[in-house]
């Protein structure tokens, strides 16, 4: 299982170890997987993302995100994880993780949206606007930019009259023109 | 399995402004930061994507150097000739003098900048003593060795060729941040802007640019901050500042390309045409080139050369063989996967660049998306700080540092410069 996360190890090797993690019955299996997922190596992301699906991970990370009793870690890995598989199915999770006491797994969360489909998570959005947490309301941003409706243009116009953050205020600038 | 650790982004505690052109004394920025991708136990972190961005520079002083082996408490005491270092010794002081070995042409083949004085350091620096006419080489670092060491590390700095690149007093500079299709470009852009911008307090006010919105400008407006009115593209986001250079002001202009700017392939495209400094990180897409969407999609890929491997990209016709390039000098950095694989193309499609008139930083390996943000803005940093490709390219070496990998990156060009 170290393979699939060691950088000395040969690329192929780590995506055989990658693929053959689909069928490990390992409850490990997931977790390595997940933090594979930074590689920027195309063919290797993609086995992980496929032995993800084969383990059924998506339904494991839904059930993560928004559980409390799940350490902090696991719940963004968990946001994290849903970004990368894309599943529909995700959205509302992933919208109800925008409340999370910790800012760490709302900034995921805001961020898996932008990726998974932001559209049923409008409303959770628009209110992530106003996050206390700059990231969240930056990836909120980014995440209405492709909820093309008036009601996210309006919100994110109103929130560029008052944001005062420069990276935030780009964000919101980048959503305006995208929904223009 | 050990918990992943978090990696939170230091600070890159920036440097200074040079007050000349190619500082003497080279010497060791407090640089950069960000987290390498390599962990505990073997494992490679996946590391914290969402970290707090890095902060950076800071005004020079005047007179300060850019890379010295001083400023370590223990190098310092070994200067003053209260200690010496021997084999045997480890640790962060021992790697600046491995450092400064290689970078005076002493190389450590076998271990690198490793921090630890064994048997190769020790040998090296013989050589060193030997070549300085220090008799006997003793192969220890002595007060006399390391002012020695210091100097010939100087003299064989290269930089990038500053006095054409800022000639007209303006830096025009592209950065360029591919897609992902998960979604990993979005931290970084957040990172590059924080970056350059700050947050929006005093402690943390980035490299110090102000974004500026062209859309509306007049004439009079762009040329203030350094844009030329007859290139200026009114859709782009670009950031500005004035920077010092030989005594001179100048004026920086850093254009943001994202997946989210339309048209992304064909402006990246023209900043690699026209521009002194253009800097991409991204994908890597197999050596072909930089990509502004989905790697299934022929639209966003500016097509440099032919993939090391078949079957994993779509890609349109050749892009490099269609830009007119500049005669002029310019500096491009490519963060990525085995951008290396560029730099036959770079220099053998387009006619007109050279060596001369090319100069490269490309990776030789797989990097990680945590660092492209923290890449680029080392890059921009170095370049108007005026720092030398080896200072740049070691901060580099720091960000992106694997277990049991010596360099992932390679400046080329450069011996001529």
């Amino acid at each position: 299982m170290a393979t699939v996360l060691d950088d000395k190890a040969p690329r192929a090797e780590r995506i055989k170890a990658a693929k053959a993690l689909a069928t490990s019955k390992d409850v490990m299996a997931i977790d390595t997987l997940v933090r594979t997922l930074t590689t920027m190596d195309e063919e290797l992301r993609d086995a992980v993302v496929t032995s993800l699906k084969a383990l059924n991970a998506g339904a494991v990370f839904e059930a993560r995100v928004v559980d409390l009793k799940v350490p902090q870690q696991q719940r963004r890995e968990a946001a994290m994880g849903l970004r990368c598989m894309k599943l529909p199915s995700s959205s509302v999770p992933l919208a109800n993780a925008l409340k999370d006491p910790t800012p760490e797994v709302r900034r995921e969360a805001a961020l898996a949206l932008s990726m998974v489909g932001p559209v049923p998570a409008e409303d959770a959005l628009i209110a992530a606007l106003a996050d206390p947490d700059k990231d969240v309301r930056y990836y909120a941003a980014d995440a209405l930019a492709g909820v093309k409706s008036p009601k996210a243009k309006e919100a994110i116009m109103a929130r560029l009259a008052v944001e005062q953050n420069p990276t935030v205020k780009y964000a919101l600038t980048t959503a305006k023109n995208k929904q223009e | 399995m050990a918990p992943i650790p978090e990696l939170k982004s230091k600070p890159i505690a920036i440097p200074k402004p040079i007050t000349e052109a190619k500082p003497l004394t080279p010497a060791k920025a407090p640089v950069p930061t960000a987290k390498p991708a390599a962990v505990k136990d073997g494992f490679t972190a996946s590391p914290a994507t969402l970290a707090a961005p890095p902060t950076t520079t800071q005004p020079a002083k005047a007179g300060e150097t850019l890379y010295t082996l001083k400023g370590d408490a223990t190098l310092d005491q070994v200067a003053s000739g209260t200690t010496v270092l021997n084999k045997g010794a480890k640790g962060e002081p021992v790697t600046k003098v491995q450092e400064a070995l290689i970078q005076a042409g002493y190389k450590l083949p076998k271990f690198g900048a490793d921090g630890d004085f064994g048997g190769e350091t020790q040998t090296a620096l013989k050589k060193f003593q030997t070549d300085a006419g220090m008799k006997p080489p003793s192969g220890v670092l002595d007060a006399q060795t390391l002012k020695g060491l210091e100097a010939a590390a100087a003299k064989k700095l290269k930089f990038p060729e500053y006095d054409k690149m800022f000639k007209d007093g303006v830096l025009n500079s592209t950065i360029g941040v591919g897609y992902d299709e998960a979604g990993y470009h979005k931290p970084e852009i957040n990172k590059i802007v924080t970056g350059l911008v700050g947050d929006g307090t005093a402690a943390n006010k980035g490299q110090g640019y102000t974004q500026f919105d062209p859309k509306n400008a007049t004439d009079d407006q762009l040329k203030k901050v350094g844009i030329d009115p007859t290139k200026v593209d009114r859709d782009a986001q670009y950031f500005v500042k004035t920077f010092q250079h030989d005594g001179k002001d100048v004026k920086a202009v850093v254009k943001l390309i994202t997946p989210d700017t339309p048209n992304a392939k064909e402006k990246f495209a023209k900043a690699m045409a026209e521009d002194e400094m253009v800097t991409y990180a991204g994908h890597g897409r197999y050596g072909s080139g930089p990509d502004f969407d989905d790697i299934n999609s022929t639209a966003g890929n500016v097509v440099l050369g032919k993939p090391y491997e078949q079957g994993h990209v779509k890609l349109g016709d050749n892009d490099l063989k269609k830009m007119q390039m500049t005669n002029d000098y310019q500096l491009m950095m490519f963060s990525g996967c085995t951008t290396n694989k560029y730099l036959d193309d770079l220099r053998s499609v387009p006619k007109n660049k050279n060596t001369k008139n090319l100069d490269v930083v490309a990776s030789t390996d797989l990097l990680y998306w945590n660092n492209m943000g923290d890449n680029a803005l080392t890059q921009l940093e170095g370049v108007t700080s005026g720092r030398s490709m080896n200072e740049i390219q070691s901060n580099l070496e720091r960000i992106n540092k694997q277990a049991g990998k010596k360099s992932v990156w390679t400046a080329d060009g450069f011996r001529d410069n």
